[in-house]
């Protein structure tokens, strides 16, 4: 799931100053799962923008729509009314919201949250970083633990000098992921693997303007 | 005017899409014989909101006053907090929504809109409960009560012990109210002919109930000294200088018979006993008959059939028993056989028959209302309808007897099918909906679950309450009524998903502290009913607010938010009471400056209800919540606190300032509560008015 946090209230209302009608749109998909982008967090949103603009003297009207998905042009069809608003804030993903800056090319749009990382949803509220999207997998060789993504400095062959009892020196009480991927390995019996040297990455892979087409 | 009559929205209706409203319906409601809302009520009573309680209750219990003490419960029977620690005593709510507003001023009027009018031949409870409803749909309703009074069996034959007279005056005070009239004194076919009844009106109801005790013609049965029930239960209700003798035998093991015995102990009978076909476990009174009347001293002893009365001097000097064997057959039928050789003999000097009821048909005697060989109303349980085109029948005097709440089910099937055939000129079947009752609380809910006791109303010793006729059971006070009214889990009125705003996102399941929430083969979340006990945790956290929580509707919680533009708006649990602030007020009444809103639980609290009271206007917001040990819900997280805290941050970014939201907990004394509202009120007098007011002005 693609983590996202929400952005603060100034900062969102410093970027619709000029306006005074806005649409506010949420995604109902990753953002949502992770409390960011939801129903609720637009209501939530919209509610305290239009308190904070009222404290300033200046009403504003804030629309509040969620969709299914903001990276789907089928479901960005089901924003309604785009044409009665001055500017957008989207709720939604870096990819959600350049989704409706395309839907909506004749209205600027605002992100309304700081998109993050790719994580997993370790309990109610608290998601934590999994993947980097590097496009060349190699977790069947790290004992199902991604080092790219869970090592500070992502080492492809074992911890820095920085490791310190299971921990990472980064603080934060974040674990090494080397230790994670070394007592993994442990307990699959395939310590052995571990002595292999990780070829370096093809960095190429994870850079920028990536595609994918599969439809042949 | 026709087309109008038929767009009203009649009682019927009304209970008829209630029913239907929801698939599943608590263990109380279904057991309940007129499937009262009784969630609602309890609730209400919990909110302190006694008045709609008790109108709540009126919609299908009638005679809330009376039947909140005498019915037999079977709601609570049912109720699954018998698998945590002990049922919630819904008929002690019931009868303390019913006193506490004793004083309260009557309903007013319902306006006569129908233009047609029904004669009700009996004001007991079913004549009472059929009469309610009609008037409720806007017809024009005449009772015809041979008595002073209306109750019927309740009024004359129920013992004041049981039920005093004027609660049962003033649930009939409350039907007439609405536009009942109401005609005592008046005996069909002694002060008006049944005929007349028939023609002068659009449709009558029969609701005569049984009236008449049997006797059993075994010798002696004529002998000075031998009574029957109803004339002795009347005679102890209403003649202050009633006596009985020394020695009492009452025959019949019927909840009848335990009111005679015990009556006749307060009359100052010094040996009751009371002798019964039945063997012990076959006794049909209810069984906290027999615990009673046997710490009043009263002998009973099953399984003896009257042989003779003995005579002396043509009074009752005693009587024999044979043994029963058997009373009922193996096919089930009423078939007693006996024992000749087993003999019981008790010296008495009066014999009381209670060994059943007949009903009184001289009022009909030669009119075309047609009758069976054994003298009862010809009568059509599905449409209650009777021979004749307009005349309908109800109550015990067709059902045979029973307990009063089945009575009172019947004549409102009765009212259904009146209101149907005055509204459309048909005649068919009342429909009746059976509800289904949601399953067994889960084990592991079980566990989750507070542990609450059950409250009980004080009963006076069994030695002083034999000592006169006044009324043996007391009521709750408030606090205990509210206490015991929160204890109820709202079984099945919980949390229901809207499945086309659900993400599947999981934080319903996590955040549910009783196991309800799981994510359905649909790929959506669903609720299991049998666990959830409509917290709203899970409504305020859903991030696709794809939750609704029954009792804890986000619609209801808003119109209570938005009842106050200034002031403080203080959120508490159904267990906080408003005068916590203030000891003058009574616990119904908000001191003023406050806005109470409460809900289920403050667990329910979302972080959108305190916005709105703010944008509201309201100068400032408390949050409470109850304390641990007398919180219905687990506190696990205390999402009240938690949800008041982030409220504070975003109102610090907004501008409006955090300060303007405590967090109060819970209160240990009026003075602590005081103390803790006067620092925030003086806090907020220092803040000054809600910005967003000023806002306004300017």
């Amino acid at each position: 799931m693609i983590v996202a946090e929400p952005k603060s209230l100034d900062e969102i209302k410093a970027m619709v100053d000029a306006y005074d009608r806005v649409l506010m749109v949420g995604c109902g998909t990753c953002v949502e799962v992770c409390l960011t982008g939801g129903e609720r967090a637009v209501n939530l949103t919209a509610t305290a923008l239009r308190l904070a603009r009222k404290v300033d003297g200046r009403d504003i009207e804030v629309g509040e729509q969620t969709v299914i998905r903001q990276c789907d042009f089928e479901y960005l069809d089901e924003v309604r009314d785009a044409d009665e608003y001055q500017a957008i804030v989207s709720l939604a993903c870096g990819v959600g919201i350049q989704g409706i800056a395309r839907k909506f090319p004749n209205t600027p749009v605002f992100p309304g949250v700081n998109t993050t990382f790719m994580g997993f949803n370790e309990e109610y509220g608290y998601y934590t970083e999994m993947c980097k999207g590097c496009g060349e997998c190699i977790l069947h060789l790290t004992g199902g633990v991604c080092p790219v993504a869970r090592c500070a400095k992502s080492l492809l062959n074992g911890p820095c000098g920085g490791t310190n009892n299971g921990k990472c020196e980064i603080g934060g009480d974040k674990d090494c992921g080397w230790v994670l991927i070394y007592n993994k390995m442990e307990q699959l019996g395939t310590l052995d693997k571990f002595k292999e040297i990780n070829q370096p990455k093809n960095y190429g892979k994870a850079g920028n303007i990536r595609s994918m087409d599969i439809r042949k | 005017m026709a087309s109008e009559a038929t767009n009203v929205n009649s009682q019927s209706e009304a209970f008829e899409t209630w029913m239907t409203d929801q698939p599943l319906k608590p263990p109380c409601t279904s057991a309940c014989p007129v499937n009262a809302d009784i969630q609602s009520f309890v609730s209400l009573v919990a909110q302190g909101r006694f008045k709609e309680s008790l109108e709540a209750v009126r919609e299908r219990c009638t005679l809330p006053g009376s039947l909140g003490r005498i019915c037999h419960h079977p709601c609570e029977g049912e109720c699954r907090r018998n698998d945590v620690e002990g049922a919630v005593n819904i008929r002690a709510i019931k009868r303390f929504a019913s006193d506490v507003c004793a004083d309260e001023p009557l309903t007013e009027a319902v306006p006569k809109t129908r233009g047609k009018k029904v004669a009700v031949i009996g004001g007991g409870v079913a004549g009472l409960t059929a009469a309610y409803d009609l008037a409720k749909d806007g017809f024009d309703v005449a009772i015809y009560e041979q008595n002073d009074a209306c109750g019927g069996a309740i009024y004359t034959g129920v013992p004041k012990y049981r039920l005093p007279k004027d609660v049962v005056a003033r649930d009939v005070a409350a039907i007439e109210s609405l536009g009942v009239t109401i005609k005592i004194n008046t005996a069909v076919g002694r002060d008006i002919a049944f005929d007349d009844l028939a023609s002068g009106h659009d449709a009558v109801l029969i609701a005569i109930g049984l009236t008449v005790s049997r006797g059993i013609p075994i010798p002696g049965h004529d002998a000075s000294g031998v009574l029957l029930a109803l004339p002795f239960l009347k005679e102890a209700n209403f003649n202050d200088s009633a006596t009985i003798g020394k020695r009492v035998v009452v025959i019949g093991g019927g909840n009848v018979a335990f009111d005679v015995a015990r009556s006749a102990k307060r009359l100052g009978a010094e040996e009751v006993s009371l002798c019964c076909l039945e063997c012990e476990d076959e006794i049909p009174a209810f069984s906290w008959e027999l615990v009673e009347a046997r710490e009043e001293g009263i002998s009973i002893n099953p399984s003896w059939g009257p042989k003779e009365i003995k005579v002396e001097d043509g009074k009752v000097a005693g009587i024999a028993f044979k043994r029963c064997s058997r009373v009922f057959d193996e096919k089930g039928v009423f078939n007693p056989a006996y024992d000749e050789n087993e003999l019981l003999n008790i010296e008495a000097d009066n014999v009381v028959f209670a060994i059943g009821q007949g009903a009184d048909m001289n009022g009909f005697t030669g009119t075309s209302l047609e009758v069976d060989e054994r003298g009862r109303i010809k009568w059509d349980a599905l449409t209650l309808k009777t021979n004749l085109p307009n005349v309908f029948a109800c109550g015990e005097v067709v059902t045979g007897p029973g307990a009063a709440v089945a009575a009172m089910r019947n004549a409102h099937h009765a009212a259904t099918a009146i209101e149907r055939f005055l509204t459309t000129g048909t005649v068919g079947p009342v429909v009746i909906s059976e509800p289904v009752a949601i399953g067994r609380l889960p084990q592991y809910t079980i566990d989750a679950i507070v542990r609450k006791e059950k409250n009980h109303v004080p009963v006076i010793e069994p030695a002083e309450r034999v000592t006169s006729f006044i009324e043996a059971e007391g009521g709750f006070d408030i606090d205990t009524a509210i206490y015991e009214a929160g204890r109820c889990m709202n079984c099945g009125r919980g949390a229901e998903i809207i499945p086309e705003k659900c993400a599947a996102c999981l934080t319903c399941v996590r955040v549910c502290p009783f196991g309800a929430p799981y994510i359905s083969a649909a790929r959506v979340a669903d609720f299991d009913w049998d666990s959830c006990q409509s917290c709203g945790i899970c409504a305020a956290e859903c991030p696709g607010m794809a939750i609704n929580v029954g009792f804890n509707d986000d619609t209801l919680i808003n119109e209570r938010i938005d009842a106050a533009a200034s002031g403080v708006t203080v959120f508490g649990c159904q267990l906080g009471k408003p005068d916590i602030f203030n000891p003058a007020s009574k616990a119904t009444q908000v001191p003023p400056g406050l806005n109470f809103v409460k809900m289920m639980c403050t667990s329910r609290l979302d972080m959108r209800h305190i916005l709105r009271a703010i944008e509201n206007g309201v100068d400032g917001v408390a949050v409470m919540a109850c304390p641990d040990d007398k919180c219905r819900y687990r506190k696990d997280v205390n999402w009240a606190e938690v949800r008041a805290n982030r409220v504070k941050r975003l109102l610090d970014e907004i501008g409006i300032g955090g300060d303007r939201v405590e967090f109060m907990g819970s209160f240990d004394s009026q003075e602590a509560a005081q103390q803790a509202m006067g620092e925030f009120k003086a806090k907020l007098a220092e803040l000054g008015p809600n910005p967003l007011i000023k806002v306004m002005v300017k």
